[in-house]
Protein backbone atom coordinates (compact mmCIF):
# COMPACT_ATOMS: atom_id res chain seq x y z
CA UNK A 1 0.00 0.00 0.00
CA UNK A 2 1.49 3.34 -1.09
CA UNK A 3 0.51 5.97 1.46
CA UNK A 4 1.19 9.65 0.70
CA UNK A 5 4.05 10.98 2.84
CA UNK A 6 1.95 13.64 4.51
CA UNK A 7 -0.62 11.06 5.67
CA UNK A 8 2.20 8.87 6.93
CA UNK A 9 3.67 11.84 8.79
CA UNK A 10 0.30 12.66 10.37
CA UNK A 11 -0.11 9.03 11.40
CA UNK A 12 3.39 9.02 12.90
CA UNK A 13 2.39 12.09 14.89
CA UNK A 14 -0.94 10.58 15.99
CA UNK A 15 0.23 8.97 19.30
CA UNK A 16 1.69 12.30 20.46
CA UNK A 17 -1.41 14.09 19.20
CA UNK A 18 -3.69 11.72 21.11
CA UNK A 19 -1.75 12.30 24.37
CA UNK A 20 -1.75 16.07 23.87
CA UNK A 21 -5.46 16.25 23.11
CA UNK A 22 -6.41 14.00 26.02
CA UNK A 23 -4.14 15.71 28.57
CA UNK A 24 -4.61 19.32 27.52
CA UNK A 25 -8.03 19.26 25.90
CA UNK A 26 -9.83 16.71 28.05
CA UNK A 27 -7.71 17.09 31.21
CA UNK A 28 -6.96 13.38 31.43
CA UNK A 29 -4.23 12.24 33.79
CA UNK A 30 -0.92 11.04 32.39
CA UNK A 31 -1.53 7.39 33.24
CA UNK A 32 -4.75 7.19 31.19
CA UNK A 33 -3.48 9.37 28.33
CA UNK A 34 -0.24 7.35 28.18
CA UNK A 35 -2.18 4.12 27.80
CA UNK A 36 -4.28 5.67 25.00
CA UNK A 37 -1.06 6.83 23.30
CA UNK A 38 0.35 3.31 23.63
CA UNK A 39 -2.64 1.78 21.81
CA UNK A 40 -2.41 4.42 19.07
CA UNK A 41 1.33 3.84 18.59
CA UNK A 42 0.85 0.06 18.54
CA UNK A 43 -1.91 0.18 15.91
CA UNK A 44 -0.10 2.71 13.67
CA UNK A 45 3.18 0.80 13.98
CA UNK A 46 1.61 -2.52 12.92
CA UNK A 47 -0.71 -1.12 10.24
CA UNK A 48 1.54 1.48 8.60
CA UNK A 49 5.17 1.21 9.71
CA UNK A 50 5.66 -2.54 9.44
CA UNK A 51 6.03 -3.21 13.16
CA UNK A 52 5.93 -6.94 13.84
CA UNK A 53 5.43 -8.77 17.18
CA UNK A 54 9.14 -9.42 17.74
CA UNK A 55 10.07 -5.77 17.19
CA UNK A 56 7.25 -4.65 19.46
CA UNK A 57 8.35 -7.13 22.14
CA UNK A 58 11.90 -5.74 22.18
CA UNK A 59 10.54 -2.18 22.10
CA UNK A 60 8.56 -2.92 25.26
CA UNK A 61 11.61 -4.33 27.02
CA UNK A 62 13.67 -1.29 26.04
CA UNK A 63 10.82 0.87 27.31
CA UNK A 64 10.76 -0.90 30.67
CA UNK A 65 14.54 -0.57 31.08
CA UNK A 66 14.23 3.15 30.37
CA UNK A 67 11.26 3.37 32.75
CA UNK A 68 13.18 1.58 35.50
CA UNK A 69 15.99 4.08 35.04
CA UNK A 70 13.50 6.88 35.61
CA UNK A 71 11.34 5.23 38.26
CA UNK A 72 14.36 4.43 40.41
CA UNK A 73 14.76 8.20 40.89
CA UNK A 74 11.04 8.90 41.16
CA UNK A 75 10.45 6.38 43.96
CA UNK A 76 13.58 7.31 45.88
CA UNK A 77 12.86 11.05 45.55
CA UNK A 78 9.38 10.41 46.96
CA UNK A 79 10.90 8.30 49.73
CA UNK A 80 13.39 11.04 50.65
CA UNK A 81 10.67 13.66 50.56
CA UNK A 82 8.42 11.66 52.89
CA UNK A 83 11.32 10.97 55.27
CA UNK A 84 11.82 14.75 55.53
CA UNK A 85 8.13 15.65 55.48
CA UNK A 86 7.29 13.27 58.33
CA UNK A 87 9.49 15.31 60.69
CA UNK A 88 7.80 18.62 59.81
CA UNK A 89 11.07 19.87 58.28
CA UNK A 90 9.40 21.07 55.07
CA UNK A 91 7.43 23.66 57.07
CA UNK A 92 10.65 24.76 58.82
CA UNK A 93 12.43 25.22 55.44
CA UNK A 94 9.45 27.17 54.13
CA UNK A 95 9.57 29.43 57.17
CA UNK A 96 13.34 29.90 56.69
CA UNK A 97 12.96 31.12 53.11
CA UNK A 98 10.02 33.31 54.05
CA UNK A 99 12.27 34.90 56.67
CA UNK A 100 15.10 35.34 54.11
CA UNK A 101 12.83 37.49 51.97
CA UNK A 102 9.20 38.42 52.19
CA UNK A 103 9.11 38.96 48.44
CA UNK A 104 7.01 36.14 47.00
CA UNK A 105 8.49 36.47 43.49
CA UNK A 106 12.01 36.22 44.90
CA UNK A 107 11.00 33.19 46.96
CA UNK A 108 9.77 31.59 43.74
CA UNK A 109 12.97 32.48 41.91
CA UNK A 110 15.24 31.17 44.66
CA UNK A 111 13.42 27.87 45.03
CA UNK A 112 11.93 27.28 41.60
CA UNK A 113 14.71 28.67 39.40
CA UNK A 114 17.96 28.53 41.40
CA UNK A 115 17.52 25.67 43.89
CA UNK A 116 15.72 23.50 41.31
CA UNK A 117 18.59 24.07 38.86
CA UNK A 118 21.12 23.16 41.53
CA UNK A 119 19.20 19.92 42.18
CA UNK A 120 19.25 19.22 38.44
CA UNK A 121 23.00 19.66 38.59
CA UNK A 122 23.39 17.07 41.31
CA UNK A 123 20.61 14.60 40.65
CA UNK A 124 18.60 14.79 37.45
CA UNK A 125 15.39 13.35 36.18
CA UNK A 126 12.37 14.64 38.05
CA UNK A 127 14.19 15.32 41.32
CA UNK A 128 14.06 19.15 41.09
CA UNK A 129 10.30 19.12 40.54
CA UNK A 130 9.68 16.38 43.12
CA UNK A 131 11.68 18.20 45.80
CA UNK A 132 10.83 21.86 45.09
CA UNK A 133 7.12 21.37 44.33
CA UNK A 134 6.19 20.48 47.93
CA UNK A 135 8.50 23.20 49.31
CA UNK A 136 6.66 25.87 47.29
CA UNK A 137 3.34 24.46 48.34
CA UNK A 138 4.54 24.69 51.94
CA UNK A 139 5.14 28.41 51.33
CA UNK A 140 1.50 28.82 50.38
CA UNK A 141 1.71 28.81 46.58
CA UNK A 142 -1.08 27.00 44.69
CA UNK A 143 -0.39 23.34 43.89
CA UNK A 144 -0.35 23.72 40.08
CA UNK A 145 2.00 26.74 40.29
CA UNK A 146 4.24 24.79 42.69
CA UNK A 147 4.78 22.13 40.02
CA UNK A 148 4.90 24.40 36.96
CA UNK A 149 7.50 26.77 38.44
CA UNK A 150 10.32 24.24 39.10
CA UNK A 151 9.43 22.44 35.85
CA UNK A 152 10.08 25.69 33.94
CA UNK A 153 12.79 26.99 36.25
CA UNK A 154 15.18 24.04 36.10
CA UNK A 155 14.90 23.25 32.41
CA UNK A 156 17.82 25.48 31.30
CA UNK A 157 20.20 23.36 33.39
CA UNK A 158 19.24 19.92 32.07
CA UNK A 159 21.82 19.61 29.27
CA UNK A 160 24.81 20.38 31.48
CA UNK A 161 23.18 19.14 34.68
CA UNK A 162 23.45 15.63 36.10
CA UNK A 163 27.15 15.64 35.23
CA UNK A 164 26.30 16.77 31.67
CA UNK A 165 24.93 13.33 30.80
CA UNK A 166 22.74 14.77 28.01
CA UNK A 167 25.61 16.72 26.49
CA UNK A 168 27.83 13.64 26.73
CA UNK A 169 25.15 11.67 24.88
CA UNK A 170 25.21 14.27 22.10
CA UNK A 171 28.99 13.98 21.84
CA UNK A 172 28.76 10.17 21.79
CA UNK A 173 26.02 9.91 19.18
CA UNK A 174 27.43 12.52 16.76
CA UNK A 175 31.08 11.60 17.22
CA UNK A 176 31.96 15.32 17.35
CA UNK A 177 34.39 16.96 19.77
CA UNK A 178 32.81 18.37 22.91
CA UNK A 179 34.82 21.57 22.61
CA UNK A 180 33.35 22.07 19.12
CA UNK A 181 29.81 21.76 20.48
CA UNK A 182 30.22 23.52 23.85
CA UNK A 183 30.29 27.18 22.70
CA UNK A 184 26.90 27.39 20.97
CA UNK A 185 25.24 24.92 23.34
CA UNK A 186 26.31 26.96 26.38
CA UNK A 187 25.34 30.21 24.66
CA UNK A 188 21.81 29.02 23.78
CA UNK A 189 21.40 27.51 27.24
CA UNK A 190 22.67 30.74 28.78
CA UNK A 191 19.92 32.71 27.03
CA UNK A 192 17.46 30.03 28.15
CA UNK A 193 18.58 30.67 31.76
CA UNK A 194 17.20 34.21 31.63
CA UNK A 195 14.09 33.16 29.72
CA UNK A 196 13.25 30.48 32.29
CA UNK A 197 13.65 33.00 35.12
CA UNK A 198 11.42 35.47 33.27
CA UNK A 199 8.83 32.74 32.66
CA UNK A 200 8.78 31.80 36.37
CA UNK A 201 8.09 35.39 37.43
CA UNK A 202 5.60 35.97 34.61
CA UNK A 203 3.67 32.83 35.55
CA UNK A 204 3.35 34.17 39.06
CA UNK A 205 2.63 37.85 38.55
CA UNK A 206 2.67 38.78 34.85
CA UNK A 207 4.74 41.59 33.30
CA UNK A 208 4.30 43.87 36.32
CA UNK A 209 6.12 41.38 38.52
CA UNK A 210 8.88 40.99 35.90
CA UNK A 211 9.62 44.71 36.23
CA UNK A 212 9.96 44.41 39.99
CA UNK A 213 12.17 41.31 39.81
CA UNK A 214 14.37 42.43 36.91
CA UNK A 215 17.42 43.24 39.06
CA UNK A 216 17.36 39.81 40.71
CA UNK A 217 16.76 38.12 37.35
CA UNK A 218 19.71 39.88 35.71
CA UNK A 219 22.17 39.36 38.57
CA UNK A 220 21.34 35.72 39.30
CA UNK A 221 20.85 34.84 35.62
CA UNK A 222 24.21 36.35 34.61
CA UNK A 223 26.05 34.51 37.37
CA UNK A 224 24.44 31.13 36.54
CA UNK A 225 24.67 31.45 32.74
CA UNK A 226 28.19 32.89 32.91
CA UNK A 227 29.48 30.16 35.23
CA UNK A 228 27.96 27.47 33.02
CA UNK A 229 29.45 29.02 29.84
CA UNK A 230 32.96 29.42 31.27
CA UNK A 231 33.07 25.84 32.58
CA UNK A 232 31.62 24.40 29.36
CA UNK A 233 34.00 26.14 26.96
CA UNK A 234 37.01 25.27 29.12
CA UNK A 235 36.18 21.58 28.82
CA UNK A 236 34.71 21.18 32.32
CA UNK A 237 31.17 20.63 31.05
CA UNK A 238 30.54 17.77 33.51
CA UNK A 239 30.60 20.34 36.33
CA UNK A 240 28.96 23.21 34.40
CA UNK A 241 25.34 22.70 35.52
CA UNK A 242 26.19 21.73 39.09
CA UNK A 243 28.58 24.63 39.79
CA UNK A 244 26.28 27.12 38.02
CA UNK A 245 23.45 26.10 40.38
CA UNK A 246 25.75 26.40 43.39
CA UNK A 247 26.91 29.87 42.29
CA UNK A 248 23.24 30.77 41.83
CA UNK A 249 22.42 29.85 45.43
CA UNK A 250 25.30 31.95 46.81
CA UNK A 251 24.40 35.02 44.74
CA UNK A 252 20.69 34.61 45.59
CA UNK A 253 21.42 35.01 49.30
CA UNK A 254 23.34 38.21 48.46
CA UNK A 255 20.47 39.47 46.28
CA UNK A 256 18.04 39.12 49.19
CA UNK A 257 20.28 41.61 51.04
CA UNK A 258 19.72 44.31 48.39
CA UNK A 259 17.63 47.19 49.81
CA UNK A 260 14.81 46.72 47.29
CA UNK A 261 14.35 43.08 48.29
CA UNK A 262 15.17 43.45 52.01
CA UNK A 263 12.09 45.58 52.35
CA UNK A 264 10.09 42.87 50.66
CA UNK A 265 6.62 43.45 49.44
CA UNK A 266 4.86 41.25 51.88
CA UNK A 267 2.44 43.21 53.99
CA UNK A 268 1.32 40.02 55.67
CA UNK A 269 2.68 39.39 59.16
CA UNK A 270 5.04 36.42 59.32
CA UNK A 271 3.09 33.30 60.25
CA UNK A 272 5.32 30.33 60.97
CA UNK A 273 3.86 27.01 59.85
CA UNK A 274 6.28 24.85 61.83
CA UNK A 275 5.12 23.82 65.28
CA UNK A 276 8.31 22.51 66.94
CA UNK A 277 11.64 24.17 67.63
CA UNK A 278 13.65 22.49 64.88
CA UNK A 279 16.49 24.61 63.51
CA UNK A 280 16.74 25.38 59.79
CA UNK A 281 20.07 23.53 59.64
CA UNK A 282 18.48 20.38 61.09
CA UNK A 283 15.55 20.68 58.71
CA UNK A 284 17.84 21.05 55.71
CA UNK A 285 20.22 18.29 56.78
CA UNK A 286 18.59 15.71 54.48
CA UNK A 287 19.43 17.93 51.49
CA UNK A 288 22.96 18.54 52.81
CA UNK A 289 23.38 14.75 52.95
CA UNK A 290 22.08 14.54 49.40
CA UNK A 291 24.54 17.18 48.17
CA UNK A 292 27.50 15.55 49.95
CA UNK A 293 26.60 12.04 48.79
CA UNK A 294 25.94 13.00 45.16
CA UNK A 295 29.00 15.25 44.96
CA UNK A 296 31.24 12.53 46.42
CA UNK A 297 29.74 9.85 44.18
CA UNK A 298 30.24 11.93 41.04
CA UNK A 299 33.51 13.69 41.74
CA UNK A 300 35.57 11.21 43.82
CA UNK A 301 36.74 8.94 41.01
CA UNK A 302 37.47 5.71 43.03
CA UNK A 303 34.06 5.95 44.73
CA UNK A 304 32.35 6.70 41.39
CA UNK A 305 34.05 3.68 39.84
CA UNK A 306 33.18 1.43 42.81
CA UNK A 307 29.49 2.43 42.85
CA UNK A 308 29.12 1.99 39.10
CA UNK A 309 30.62 -1.48 38.86
CA UNK A 310 27.29 -3.36 38.87
CA UNK A 311 25.08 -2.45 35.92
CA UNK A 312 21.83 -3.99 34.74
CA UNK A 313 21.14 -4.14 31.02
CA UNK A 314 20.05 -6.46 28.23
CA UNK A 315 21.40 -7.06 24.75
CA UNK A 316 19.06 -6.52 21.79
CA UNK A 317 19.57 -8.03 18.32
CA UNK A 318 19.33 -6.11 15.03
CA UNK A 319 15.77 -5.94 13.72
CA UNK A 320 14.07 -4.77 10.56
CA UNK A 321 10.47 -3.67 10.09
CA UNK A 322 8.58 -5.00 7.06
CA UNK A 323 8.92 -1.50 5.56
CA UNK A 324 12.72 -1.67 5.77
CA UNK A 325 13.52 0.47 8.84
CA UNK A 326 16.53 -1.05 10.59
CA UNK A 327 17.01 -1.02 14.36
CA UNK A 328 20.66 -1.69 15.11
CA UNK A 329 21.79 -4.22 17.69
CA UNK A 330 23.02 -2.97 21.05
CA UNK A 331 22.42 -2.75 24.75
CA UNK A 332 19.29 -1.21 26.23
CA UNK A 333 19.48 1.50 28.88
CA UNK A 334 22.14 0.56 31.44
CA UNK A 335 21.14 0.95 35.08
CA UNK A 336 23.89 1.23 37.65
CA UNK A 337 22.32 -0.43 40.69
CA UNK A 338 24.47 1.33 43.32
CA UNK A 339 25.67 4.45 41.52
CA UNK A 340 22.38 5.55 39.91
CA UNK A 341 20.88 8.87 41.04
CA UNK A 342 18.04 6.83 42.59
CA UNK A 343 20.52 4.85 44.69
CA UNK A 344 22.17 8.09 45.85
CA UNK A 345 18.76 9.42 46.84
CA UNK A 346 18.12 6.17 48.75
CA UNK A 347 21.41 6.51 50.68
CA UNK A 348 20.47 10.11 51.52
CA UNK A 349 16.99 9.04 52.65
CA UNK A 350 18.30 6.27 54.93
CA UNK A 351 20.99 8.53 56.39
CA UNK A 352 18.45 11.31 56.91
CA UNK A 353 16.02 8.92 58.60
CA UNK A 354 18.74 7.76 61.01
CA UNK A 355 19.78 11.36 61.69
CA UNK A 356 16.23 12.61 62.32
CA UNK A 357 15.56 9.53 64.51
CA UNK A 358 18.53 10.37 66.74
CA UNK A 359 17.05 13.87 67.08
CA UNK A 360 13.75 12.34 68.24
CA UNK A 361 11.78 13.94 65.39
CA UNK A 362 9.63 10.93 64.51
CA UNK A 363 6.43 9.80 66.17
CA UNK A 364 5.39 6.14 66.52
CA UNK A 365 4.55 4.37 63.26
CA UNK A 366 6.55 6.80 61.13
CA UNK A 367 8.08 4.09 58.91
CA UNK A 368 4.62 2.77 58.03
CA UNK A 369 3.34 6.26 57.22
CA UNK A 370 6.41 7.07 55.08
CA UNK A 371 5.98 3.82 53.14
CA UNK A 372 2.22 4.34 52.64
CA UNK A 373 2.62 7.93 51.45
CA UNK A 374 5.41 6.95 49.05
CA UNK A 375 3.35 4.10 47.62
CA UNK A 376 0.21 6.24 47.30
CA UNK A 377 2.00 9.02 45.41
CA UNK A 378 4.12 6.77 43.23
CA UNK A 379 1.71 4.33 41.60
CA UNK A 380 -0.25 6.61 39.22
CA UNK A 381 2.94 8.42 38.26
CA UNK A 382 4.68 5.14 37.52
CA UNK A 383 1.83 3.88 35.32
CA UNK A 384 1.98 7.13 33.34
CA UNK A 385 5.75 6.96 32.92
CA UNK A 386 5.81 3.28 31.87
CA UNK A 387 3.00 3.68 29.34
CA UNK A 388 4.50 6.84 27.82
CA UNK A 389 8.03 5.54 27.59
CA UNK A 390 6.74 2.27 26.09
CA UNK A 391 4.77 4.10 23.38
CA UNK A 392 7.75 6.38 22.68
CA UNK A 393 9.86 3.24 22.22
CA UNK A 394 7.34 1.74 19.79
CA UNK A 395 7.53 4.99 17.78
CA UNK A 396 11.31 5.05 17.89
CA UNK A 397 11.79 1.39 16.94
CA UNK A 398 9.24 1.57 14.11
CA UNK A 399 10.88 4.63 12.53
CA UNK A 400 7.95 6.91 13.33
CA UNK A 401 10.05 9.36 15.36
CA UNK A 402 12.66 9.54 12.57
CA UNK A 403 9.97 10.23 10.00
CA UNK A 404 8.55 13.06 12.11
CA UNK A 405 11.91 14.82 12.35
CA UNK A 406 12.84 14.12 8.72
CA UNK A 407 9.54 15.54 7.49
CA UNK A 408 10.12 18.77 9.40
CA UNK A 409 13.68 19.14 8.12
CA UNK A 410 12.72 18.43 4.48
CA UNK A 411 9.86 20.88 4.45
CA UNK A 412 11.78 23.77 5.94
CA UNK A 413 15.16 23.44 4.17
CA UNK A 414 17.30 26.56 4.78
CA UNK A 415 14.82 27.78 7.36
CA UNK A 416 15.47 24.55 9.25
CA UNK A 417 17.45 26.18 12.12
CA UNK A 418 14.14 27.64 13.34
CA UNK A 419 12.93 24.10 13.88
CA UNK A 420 16.16 22.52 15.11
CA UNK A 421 15.32 23.37 18.71
CA UNK A 422 11.71 22.20 18.18
CA UNK A 423 12.94 18.75 17.14
CA UNK A 424 14.98 18.54 20.35
CA UNK A 425 11.96 19.66 22.37
CA UNK A 426 9.76 17.06 20.66
CA UNK A 427 12.20 14.29 21.59
CA UNK A 428 12.36 15.34 25.23
CA UNK A 429 8.59 15.78 25.37
CA UNK A 430 8.06 12.23 24.23
CA UNK A 431 10.69 10.45 26.27
CA UNK A 432 10.92 12.82 29.23
CA UNK A 433 14.65 13.02 28.73
CA UNK A 434 17.11 15.43 27.12
CA UNK A 435 19.55 12.52 26.85
CA UNK A 436 17.10 10.40 24.86
CA UNK A 437 16.23 13.35 22.66
CA UNK A 438 19.92 13.83 21.85
CA UNK A 439 20.34 10.10 21.23
CA UNK A 440 17.30 9.87 18.94
CA UNK A 441 17.73 13.12 17.02
CA UNK A 442 21.44 14.01 17.39
CA UNK A 443 22.61 12.14 14.31
CA UNK A 444 19.59 13.24 12.27
CA UNK A 445 20.26 16.90 13.11
CA UNK A 446 23.93 16.53 12.23
CA UNK A 447 23.11 14.94 8.86
CA UNK A 448 20.44 17.56 8.09
CA UNK A 449 22.92 20.34 8.88
CA UNK A 450 25.54 18.73 6.63
CA UNK A 451 23.08 18.28 3.73
CA UNK A 452 21.71 21.81 4.01
CA UNK A 453 25.17 23.34 4.45
CA UNK A 454 24.34 24.70 7.90
CA UNK A 455 26.64 25.02 10.91
CA UNK A 456 26.57 21.69 12.77
CA UNK A 457 27.61 23.32 16.05
CA UNK A 458 24.68 25.77 15.90
CA UNK A 459 22.13 23.13 14.89
CA UNK A 460 23.30 20.67 17.55
CA UNK A 461 23.45 23.46 20.13
CA UNK A 462 19.81 24.23 19.31
CA UNK A 463 19.01 20.49 19.50
CA UNK A 464 20.37 20.02 23.03
CA UNK A 465 18.84 23.34 24.16
CA UNK A 466 15.48 22.25 22.75
CA UNK A 467 15.87 18.92 24.56
CA UNK A 468 16.63 20.80 27.75
CA UNK A 469 13.56 23.02 27.34
CA UNK A 470 11.50 19.93 26.52
CA UNK A 471 11.97 18.83 30.13
CA UNK A 472 9.40 21.38 31.23
CA UNK A 473 6.86 19.92 28.79
CA UNK A 474 7.54 16.23 29.31
CA UNK A 475 4.37 14.67 30.78
CA UNK A 476 6.57 12.09 32.52
CA UNK A 477 8.22 14.85 34.56
CA UNK A 478 4.99 16.74 35.18
CA UNK A 479 3.55 13.49 36.54
CA UNK A 480 6.41 13.25 39.03
CA UNK A 481 5.82 16.77 40.31
CA UNK A 482 2.05 16.41 40.48
CA UNK A 483 2.33 13.23 42.51
CA UNK A 484 4.33 15.03 45.22
CA UNK A 485 1.78 17.82 45.71
CA UNK A 486 -1.35 15.70 45.58
CA UNK A 487 -2.27 16.57 41.99
CA UNK A 488 -2.13 13.02 40.62
CA UNK A 489 -4.64 12.69 37.80
CA UNK A 490 -4.84 16.49 37.40
CA UNK A 491 -1.72 17.11 35.35
CA UNK A 492 -3.52 18.85 32.46
CA UNK A 493 -3.55 22.45 33.84
CA UNK A 494 0.14 22.21 34.82
CA UNK A 495 1.08 20.97 31.35
CA UNK A 496 -0.94 23.77 29.78
CA UNK A 497 1.04 26.35 31.78
CA UNK A 498 4.46 24.90 30.97
CA UNK A 499 3.49 24.33 27.32
CA UNK A 500 2.96 28.06 26.76
CA UNK A 501 6.42 29.04 27.98
CA UNK A 502 8.13 25.98 26.49
CA UNK A 503 6.84 26.73 23.01
CA UNK A 504 7.82 30.43 23.24
CA UNK A 505 11.35 29.72 24.53
CA UNK A 506 11.88 26.95 21.96
CA UNK A 507 10.72 29.32 19.21
CA UNK A 508 13.07 32.08 20.38
CA UNK A 509 16.06 29.72 20.44
CA UNK A 510 15.13 28.52 16.95
CA UNK A 511 14.92 32.12 15.69
CA UNK A 512 18.27 32.93 17.26
CA UNK A 513 19.82 29.89 15.56
CA UNK A 514 18.44 31.09 12.21
CA UNK A 515 19.74 34.63 12.72
CA UNK A 516 23.19 33.33 13.70
CA UNK A 517 23.36 31.20 10.54
CA UNK A 518 21.99 33.94 8.27
CA UNK A 519 24.37 36.56 9.68
CA UNK A 520 27.19 34.07 9.33
CA UNK A 521 28.73 34.47 12.78
CA UNK A 522 28.74 30.70 13.25
CA UNK B 1 -18.86 -3.17 36.14
CA UNK B 2 -18.25 0.55 36.70
CA UNK B 3 -18.89 0.15 40.43
CA UNK B 4 -16.50 -2.80 40.53
CA UNK B 5 -13.71 -0.74 38.91
CA UNK B 6 -14.35 2.17 41.26
CA UNK B 7 -14.31 -0.08 44.30
CA UNK B 8 -11.17 -1.95 43.28
CA UNK B 9 -9.35 0.98 41.60
CA UNK B 10 -6.43 1.03 44.04
CA UNK B 11 -5.68 -2.69 43.78
CA UNK B 12 -6.20 -2.70 40.01
CA UNK B 13 -3.70 0.16 39.66
CA UNK B 14 -1.04 -1.93 41.42
CA UNK B 15 -1.87 -4.92 39.18
CA UNK B 16 -1.71 -2.75 36.07
CA UNK B 17 1.69 -1.29 37.01
CA UNK B 18 3.14 -4.65 38.02
CA UNK B 19 1.87 -6.23 34.79
CA UNK B 20 3.34 -3.46 32.65
CA UNK B 21 6.71 -3.81 34.35
CA UNK B 22 6.95 -7.61 34.43
CA UNK B 23 5.36 -8.72 31.11
CA UNK B 24 8.12 -7.15 28.91
CA UNK B 25 10.74 -9.39 30.59
CA UNK B 26 8.77 -12.48 29.46
CA UNK B 27 8.26 -10.81 26.08
CA UNK B 28 12.01 -10.30 25.75
CA UNK B 29 12.84 -13.93 26.46
CA UNK B 30 10.01 -15.21 24.25
CA UNK B 31 11.16 -12.99 21.36
CA UNK B 32 14.80 -13.94 21.88
CA UNK B 33 13.88 -17.66 21.65
CA UNK B 34 11.60 -17.13 18.62
CA UNK B 35 8.47 -18.27 20.50
CA UNK B 36 6.22 -16.30 18.16
CA UNK B 37 2.85 -17.47 19.52
CA UNK B 38 3.91 -16.67 23.08
CA UNK B 39 5.08 -13.22 21.95
CA UNK B 40 1.62 -12.49 20.53
CA UNK B 41 -0.12 -13.78 23.68
CA UNK B 42 2.16 -11.67 25.90
CA UNK B 43 1.62 -8.58 23.74
CA UNK B 44 -2.10 -9.15 24.22
CA UNK B 45 -1.50 -9.36 27.97
CA UNK B 46 0.47 -6.11 27.85
CA UNK B 47 -2.49 -4.55 26.04
CA UNK B 48 -4.77 -5.83 28.77
CA UNK B 49 -2.70 -4.09 31.45
CA UNK B 50 -2.75 -0.89 29.38
CA UNK B 51 -6.51 -1.21 29.09
CA UNK B 52 -6.68 -1.54 32.86
CA UNK B 53 -4.59 1.62 33.19
CA UNK B 54 -6.95 3.37 30.78
CA UNK B 55 -9.85 2.36 33.02
CA UNK B 56 -8.46 3.00 36.51
CA UNK B 57 -5.36 5.15 35.94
Amino acid sequence: MNIPSIIKWILAFSPIGVVLVLMIGYRWGGSRAGAAGWFTALIVSIAIFGGHPKLLAFAQMKGVLLSLYVLYIVWMALFLYNVVQETGAIEVIGDGIQRLTGNKALQLLILGWVFASFLQGVAGFGVPIAVVGPLLMGLGFPASLSVAVPAIGHSWSVSFGDMASSFQALIAVTGLDGMFLAHWSALFLGLTTYLCGLAVVHLYGGFREIGRSMTALLIIGTVMAGTQYILAVTGLWTLAGFVAGMAGIVVSVLVTRLPMYRRGRSDEPFRPRSAGNMSLTTALSAYFFLIVIVTAAEIVEPLHHFLNEVKLSLMFPELKTSTGWIVSAGYGKKISIFGHAGALLAYSAVLSYLFYSTQGLYKDGSIKRIWQKTLKSGVSTSIGIVSMVCFAMIMDQSGMTYLLAKGVSQIFGKAYPVFASAVGTLGAFMTGSNTNSNVVFGMLQKQTAELAGLSMAVILGAQTTGGSIGSMLAPAKILVGCSTVGLSGKEGPVLRATMKYGVIITGLIGLLALVIILVGVS
Amino acid sequence: MKVYFQKRAKGLKYISLLGMMVTPFFLYFAALNNLNVLVIILLGLMGLFMLLALKVG
